[in-house]
């Protein structure tokens, strides 16, 4: 689950939860998780604190018995490099067992770790999808896919889940359209070291190849780009932008409501007005 | 464990119990000490009884959050050198000059250059700045400052404090009340015996030393 969907958009949770159940998912919760650690600041600030803390959650789900299936494209990247860091490297892995140890924890590698894009698409598989519609999302969206879903540990095909969250897009019903800037950066690793320079140099020109398009919203997968697309968006005005914001939209939110779930029921209370926007309309 | 390092912890031992300090070889003739500050007087106490020995100085370095101190003497030809750390939000300790004269220059500079009161100290005037200079400033002390990059420093309490990147506060406990959640998600913050696990395998990393953290503040030492 990570820490930014229940914290700050929990929404996507009812989400996630809503998709999960509709299509026959059983979930188990993972008690006692901890940050993943979040992997611009936290994880490079401190590589012993972050591999420790990942090994930790890593080792929970193993006592759970259960794969992990990830929402976060954040926790996903640093999941998916601490197992692999661990696997690779003995002198790292023996020092993270003697910690996780000395906690009464131990994690052997016996787990798969997956992006949700990749669960929906290999274990649940598209044409599941289109049966559970109950509302096709008959409208135009483009795609944003954040930076950490081109990370890949077994090949070099960096483009095999963002082809993924395309498919599931169209599952939904919705129509795809491209503005060519789908793979740059939404600027919140820059937004933390200098806000204004990430909304006009990475958000900015998306939003300006947008708007050449007939896309009526965007489509995240990442809770940070999509926090970071909203807020950015709601700074434009402050920094003389005189663009018009795109409702900013969950892949997760997205199925839920092609599922057949009211904007009520996603807690939308706190998003752009864009987003709330396009999402009531929709129903209307 | 060299013959010089057996010597000054047999020294030391006189007058320091054996798990207040820690002692490593540096070389043939070389050893270092590490000790808090509440030992050194008791430290050069006991160095004091070994083969001639003598004050060679004090240096002082500032490392952000504390000022290092660096007590070196020679004892029977062995290099001693006692590191403690003085936090800079106390930036007081207890002088050595009654058992060791040979310091009271040593110790005024540095607590001219770098701001360290040492208590019991006989000397009031001025050594090395000019009469009249501030009282508030050092010139070779900088401001209190750490490891942790300013961009990264909430997230860094909110992941000591939640075990979360994102404070869980309670606006974000009402936004999943009113979105039909639990009030808390299954996080390590939801459940003390988590919480308690998830600082002990931070403090094993020795993250919170490095980081800066007062456990008892619940937060960063520095802005």
């Amino acid at each position: 689950m990570g820490c930014v969907i229940p914290l700050r958009f929990p929404g996507i949770e009812v989400a996630a939860r809503r998709v999960f159940r509709e299509l026959g998912v059983d979930c188990v919760e993972l008690e006692g998780y901890s940050c993943c650690p979040e992997p611009v600041v936290l994880g490079l600030a401190d590589k012993e604190l972050g591999i420790a803390v990942s090994a930790r959650n890593l080792s929970l789900a193993e006592e759970a018995g259960a794969d992990l299936v990830v929402l976060c494209n954040g926790c996903f990247e640093t999941l998916v490099e601490a197992d692999a860091v661990l696997r690779h490297d003995e002198a790292v892995r023996s020092n993270v067992t003697q910690v996780l140890a000395a906690i009464g924890r131990r994690y052997e590698g016996k787990i798969k770790i997956k992006h949700f894009i990749e669960f929906l698409h290999e274990d649940v598989g598209t044409d599941r999808i289109r049966k559970t519609l109950k509302r096709p999302m008959d409208v135009a969206v483009a795609c944003h896919y954040g930076c950490h879903l081109f990370r890949e540990t077994a090949s070099a095909d960096t483009l095999r889940k963002p082809r993924m969250m395309r498919d599931l897009v169209e599952a939904s019903g919705a129509r795809l359209v491209d503005s060519g800037l789908e793979q740059l950066c939404c600027g919140f690793p820059i937004a933390q070291f200098d806000k204004a320079v990430a909304v006009k140099e990475r958000l900015l020109p998306k939003v300006n190849a947008l708007s050449k398009t007939p896309a009526e919203a965007v489509i995240f997968c990442c809770p940070a780009c999509l926090n970071q697309f909203e807020t950015g968006q709601g700074d434009f005005g402050e920094l003389g932008v005189d663009v018009g914001a795109y409702p900013c939209v969950h892949l997760l939110e997205l199925l839920a409501l092609s599922f057949g779930a009211r904007p009520a029921d996603l807690s939308l209370d706190y998003r752009l007005d864009a987003t709330k926007e396009f999402v009531e309309c929709f129903w209307e | 464990m060299t013959m010089a390092a057996e010597t000054i912890v047999r020294l030391l031992g006189q007058n320091v119990p054996q798990d207040r300090f820690r002692c490593a070889p540096d070389g043939e003739r070389q050893v270092a000490v590490e000790l808090g500050a509440e030992h050194v007087k008791a430290a050069v106490r006991g160095l004091l009884h070994g083969e001639n020995a003598r004050f060679v100085t004090l240096a002082a370095v500032d490392k952000g959050e504390d000022i290092e101190l660096l007590y070196t003497l020679v004892v029977g030809g062995i290099l001693v050198t006692l590191r403690t750390a003085i936090a800079k939000e106390v930036s007081q300790t207890e002088t050595i000059v009654d058992v060791l004269p040979a310091a009271e220059l040593a110790e005024k500079e540095v607590s001219e250059l770098f701001g360290i009161e040492f208590a019991g100290h006989p000397r009031q005037a001025n050594l090395i700045l000019p009469d009249g200079w501030p009282a508030d400033k050092k010139p070779l002390r900088k401001p209190l400052m750490g490891n942790v990059i300013p961009q990264a420093r909430l997230t860094v309490e909110n992941l000591l404090r939640d075990a979360a990147s994102v404070r869980v506060s309670p606006s974000s406990m009402s936004r999943r009340e009113k979105a039909g959640l639990p009030k808390r998600p299954a996080m390590a913050s939801a459940k003390e015996e988590s919480m308690k696990e998830f600082i002990d395998l931070v403090i094993r990393t020795g993250f919170d030393k490095r980081a800066g953290y007062d456990w008892e503040k619940r937060k960063l030492r520095y802005k």
